[in-house]
């Protein structure tokens, strides 16, 4: 079973993304929140690559890590994390591109149901073109109800 | 809005071992994301190809082992949801989801 790994730049937003995958996987499905960097002032919003590249070796599995996280220097950190990786652990693990709330709750499920890594990856990008609420189509004459 | 592909091959009622029953859904608050973690954890247990459109917004059929598609129903209280199986266990397979979709207390509507 692949396990997930939950890049935000807010580590209450990464914890919070785990806490529905979770219960989507019932549990089953290994998923680290990782986000949020410190110095000695505190917690501010942030990734760190080494951050994360602890967090994948956390969830590490041969099956697999699917990575999923917010936007800009999240996807950076978890580039440069795998970067880092020994490239046999590289190989098994894929920045996903999907939405991270969606993603994350159709990944969780998905793998909790033995998917692979490309299949619960495809799975979790599919909600990228979810429509959330169905609206007319515009008038074409342009003027609003 | 583009519909949800059905599944491939759509089950119908032509082929071998193909069953299907209505359901109403219940909830207040329609068909949310637990429900369909239930339908979509039961309908992966069978082998049967299970297919779900909503009759009342003319949605689908879509996937029933996929949330993604399930997620695309639009399904409120009061919706009426076919069940389209088809394969060895379909039959069986119908009974399972029925049984999310039966309040509490109350048997499965028959087929």
């Amino acid at each position: 079973m692949i396990a997930i790994v939950i890049v935000s730049h807010s580590r209450c937003l990464a914890e919070g993304v785990r806490e529905v995958a979770d219960q989507m996987a019932s549990g089953q499905v290994t998923i680290v929140p990782v986000g949020g960097v410190q110095d000695q002032e505190g917690t501010h919003l942030g990734t760190d690559p080494m951050a994360v590249l602890q967090a994948i070796q956390d969830a590490w599995t041969p099956d697999g890590v699917l990575i999923l996280a917010d936007l800009g220097s999240a996807i950076l950190s978890a580039e440069t994390a795998l970067e880092f990786l020994p490239p046999e652990q590289r190989r098994r693990c894929r920045i996903s591109n999907a939405p991270l709330v969606e993603g994350a709750i159709v990944a969780a499920l998905e793998a909790s149901l033995g998917g692979s890594l490309d299949a619960v990856n495809a799975a979790a990008e599919g909600t990228g073109s979810l429509v959330k609420v169905a609206r007319p189509h515009p008038d074409p004459r342009g003027s609003t109800p | 809005m583009s519909r949800p592909r059905p599944p491939h091959p759509q089950p119908g009622p032509e082929g071998p071992a193909s069953c299907s029953r209505t359901v109403t859904v219940q909830e207040p608050m329609g068909l949310h994301l637990r429900t369909g973690k239930a339908i979509v954890q039961t309908a992966n247990r069978f082998q049967a190809r299970i297919a779900i459109r909503n009759l009342d917004q003319d949605v689908g059929p879509v996937d029933a082992k996929s949330i993604l598609q399930i997620m695309q129903l639009q399904a409120r209280q009061g919706h009426r949801l076919e069940l389209v199986a088809q394969g060895p266990d379909a039959r069986p397979a119908l009974e399972a989801l029925a049984q999310i979709f039966a309040q509490p207390g109350e048997p499965a509507p028959p087929s």
